[in-house]
């Protein structure tokens, strides 16, 4: 039997030291001694690293806006454990001081101010120690980081009067600032910057004479497709205020299908939130067309034109409602920052002129007023609303009708609280059209096509032009040449 | 007829292995009954992450035993015990580092020790061997790049096992007899008994021949590993869709609770150290850093399945040893970590 082999093997070749019978079970030998002791310095030691307590603490991982950051970015604090929310926002402090809403993505604090920040300015952020992690450790040290504000950028389509068009960007009163930032062969249709400036989603031409939808990262250059639009035209992509989700057109040519032609242009989204992005229509009924989407500031609501009902349609986010606000215009909603009103244009056929012209009317989404946002009797013809950041002021493309009547359109502010009209940009030779406010409400940048020369004969050399326009000094600067479609890079 | 005590130690291990899974099963069954979530959902998450972590395993297990196969039948341990110093300060050094010649985890690394035993490789060195190999290997050294990259998590893993290995190997070098530590079946070859009135060497097999057999050890420590490995995906992909991520964060976050919480799971999960680091990627951002290396370091020397096997070598007290200064080791350095260092 094994077992009794080895005893016997056992006890036949004793070492001079080896007991002679077994040992009673509770004395302990020289090596459960030693055991015993390292066993007792370890537990020791143990205690008294705890005794002697933290002294990392909950550490920042991360923090940003870095340098030379977007005036629409938002300041997060990454921890590196979840924390309480009162103990960090009651210790962050900014200089120079900044009014916003917190917000928690994890460990992750999101301040996102209430107001763009300044270009030019230098923020200094500081965390005071204290902060409490929810393990109960602590942030032992003040985290203090700096970052300044660069002046927003204009990002447009060039040339205009060739192919292939790209991205250019420049920044506004520096001539030789201009860079190409897409490089396709195939050509760029448009594109939407991301609200905090870094990105660029763009409809690129395709070898199928369709367009797709791709994402520029203005940090590396790097470019992802975004949609796949094999037999699709995909284009206008308009970013949500938030980031995270994108609205584009979306037509199905149907090439496959014998005598079905391409589809009416509904309203798809790009959600940038899972990797890779993924798409879906806006509604599940395929049955609701839309075009010309826009969203609220705050992300809620969109708008966009149904043309089967024959208005614009505003639909919610929150609850899954939608408005329908009657309107024959077909073009130019504007929503309100707030996502309460929305501007759009309502037309007026003036038998004795033999024409028509537009004036702007405001719906409130509320209550499902409407009102003529001016005087219909006025001799104007208003187009184009674009809401300030403000939600108080809008910018409008005005052709006045009487004896004041130019060829071209005119850019002017429509305070909609008083119903006052001023005229910033009125130059006859010019068309103003396209623009758009900075984030911070202050200046705008304007596609302006020369219709006319100096003598007043029409310009048929003429092209598009890009120019910003400062509200504070009334400085009109123009950025570029043969170009076209601006948009502010905040 | 009398069972031998190898086949008994094989059918008390089948059946606990038989019973954890049935016990597992039921737990896992009854949690999803009781549970609020659709047990549909809960039973597609399950599957899904326990396909998740086991295709990531196998083929660590794979490479590593056939690694371990072609040792098993080119290296003899008389070549190892050959080189091995005396004294016990470089003999627990080239203990910590001889799983880099034998590229075994925990569930292989205790065969391989008795049979260094037999040769006559000093108790302290084997010690040391058996706490440090399943980390102090090539395999583990890919899996763990793979998982965390070159970094402190690595650096953490290889130093704390090499101190806490070749830390416990010195205790065993200051007193331990062998008659004190282990079984007498372990011990016999030891102490000069033994069957073979005079053992010689097993002469170095053909090429050929040499890899057929490799290929038969692998497959039969491939299959074996497997079944743990199966077992302790399923424990895993268990714990993870039923214990909420509420709980593992409340668990996780102290510099003291989530060391001890980690070596608990370790212990308990039992996953085998070639794969392991997978399994402790899931739980970065959860649980503190010190813990994580708590993980890495003491489930590789101690778990459920290595202690089974631990009694099969040395006496309940040495077990009861094996266990309680690594843990009480990694449980110092983790808490330590947590407190003084920024990971």
């Amino acid at each position: 039997m094994p077992g009794s082999i080895a005893t016997d093997a056992f006890t036949m070749t004793p070492t001079p030291s080896a007991p002679q019978s077994p040992p009673p079970a509770l004395r302990l030998s020289r090596f459960d001694g030693v055991v015993a002791v390292v066993m007792a310095v370890l537990l020791v030691g143990i205690l008294l690293t705890i005794l002697m307590g933290d002294r990392v603490g909950v550490q920042v991982e991360r923090y940003g806006p870095g340098d030379n950051a977007s005036s629409t970015a938002r300041i997060t604090l990454t921890f590196n454990e979840p924390m309480d929310a009162a103990s960090v926002t009651g210790r962050l402090q900014f200089d120079p001081p900044l009014e916003g809403e917190f917000g928690w993505n994890g460990k992750t604090l999101r301040f996102t101010p209430a107001q763009p920040l300044t270009p030019g300015q230098t923020y200094a952020v500081t965390l005071r120690a204290g902060a409490q992690g929810s393990s109960g450790r602590q942030v032992l040290e003040d985290v203090t980081f700096n970052f300044r504000v660069r002046t927003p950028r204009v990002a447009y389509l060039m040339p205009a009067d060739s192919t292939p068009q790209n991205i250019w960007i420049a920044t506004p009163g520096q001539p030789d600032s201009a860079g190409q930032a897409t490089f396709s062969p195939t050509g760029i249709l448009n594109f939407d910057v991301s609200p905090d400036g870094t990105k660029i989603a763009f409809a690129e031409r395709t070898q199928f004479a369709t367009a797709s939808i791709k994402l520029l990262d203005l940090a590396n250059g790097s470019i992802e497709q975004l949609t796949n639009c094999p037999d699709s035209d995909c284009n206008t992509p308009v970013w949500r205020p938030d980031g995270t989700l994108i609205a584009y057109h979306r037509i199905d040519l149907n090439s496959d299908i014998s005598q079905v032609g391409a589809s009416p242009t509904r309203i798809w989204l790009i959600d940038l939130t899972t990797t890779p992005a993924s798409e879906r229509p806006l509604f599940s009924d395929n049955q609701i067309l839309g075009y010309s989407p826009q969203w609220s500031a705050d992300g809620s609501k969109i708008a966009l034109f149904d043309n089967n009902n024959r208005g614009i349609l505003v639909y919610s986010f929150t609850d899954g409602s939608t408005t329908l606000v009657p309107s024959r215009s077909g073009s130019d909603i504007a929503l309100s920052p707030d996502g309460t009103q929305l501007v759009f244009p309502r037309l007026i056929f003036d038998d004795a002129e033999g024409g028509a012209r537009s004036v702007l009317q405001l719906a409130d989404l509320r209550d499902g007023q409407v009102v003529d946002l001016v005087d219909p009797e006025l001799p104007v013809d208003d187009t184009q609303p674009v809401w300030n950041p403000d939600g108080r002021h809008l910018a409008i493309s005005r052709r006045y009708t009487d004896s004041r009547a130019t060829r071209t359109r005119q850019l002017s502010v429509l305070d909609v609280q008083t119903g006052e009209v001023e005229d910033i940009i009125s130059d006859p030779r010019y068309s103003n059209g396209f623009f758009s406010w900075s984030p911070q409400g202050e200046q705008l940048v304007v596609q302006r096509f020369p219709e006319l020369t100096e003598s007043g004969d029409y310009n048929s050399s003429g092209r598009p032009e890009i120019w910003t326009y400062n509200l504070r000094d009334s400085s009109l600067i123009q950025i570029e040449q043969n170009a076209y479609l601006p948009r502010w890079v905040p | 007829m009398t069972e031998s005590p190898v086949g008994l130690r094989i059918f008390a291990r089948r059946t606990l292995l038989l019973a954890a899974v049935l016990i597992l099963a039921g737990l896992v069954l009854a949690a999803v009954l009781l549970s609020t979530d659709n047990p549909v959902v809960l039973l597609s998450i399950f599957s899904t992450r326990f396909l998740g972590i086991f295709i990531e395993a196998v083929p660590f297990l794979l490479l590593g035993t056939l690694v371990s196969g072609l040792l098993e039948v080119f290296v003899r341990p008389e070549d190892i015990a050959r080189y091995v110093p005396r004294r016990a300060l470089p003999a627990t050094l080239v203990g910590t580092l001889m799983g880099f010649a034998f590229p075994v985890c925990e569930c292989g690394v205790v065969p391989v020790v008795r049979r260094l035993f037999h040769k006559g490789l000093p108790m302290s060195v084997g010690v040391t061997f058996l706490l440090a190999a399943p980390v102090m290997n090539p395999i583990v050294l890919a899996s763990t790049i793979a998982a965390f990259g070159f970094g402190p998590v690595l650096i953490g893993r290889f130093v704390i096992t090499l101190v806490v290995a070749g830390g416990v190997g010195l205790v065993f070098a200051f007193g331990a007899r062998p008659q004190e530590i282990l079984q007498p079946q372990s011990l016999m070859p030891v102490m000069g008994g033994g069957t073979d009135v005079c053992p010689t060497p097993a002469p170095r097999p053909g090429l050929w021949s040499g890899f057929h057999q490799a290929f038969e050890h692998a497959i039969d420590e491939f299959f074996e590993m497997g079944r743990d490995l199966i077992i302790g995906s399923l424990l895993a992909a268990a714990m993870q869709t039923l214990i909420s991520q509420e709980v593992l964060l409340a668990l996780g976050r102290g510099p003291v609770v989530s060391v001890l919480v980690m070596q608990v799971l370790a212990f308990v999960l039992s996953v085998c150290s070639t794969v392991d680091a997978f399994l402790a990627l899931a739980f970065v951002g959860t649980f503190t850093g010190g813990s994580i290396l708590a993980f890495l370091t003491f489930g590789p020397m101690v778990d459920i399945k290595s202690t089974l096997m631990f009694l099969g070598v040395f006496k309940r007290k040495t077990v009861l040893y094996l266990i309680l200064l690594p843990l009480l080791m990694t449980l110092l350095i983790g808490i330590w970590t947590n407190l003084n260092v920024n990971l």
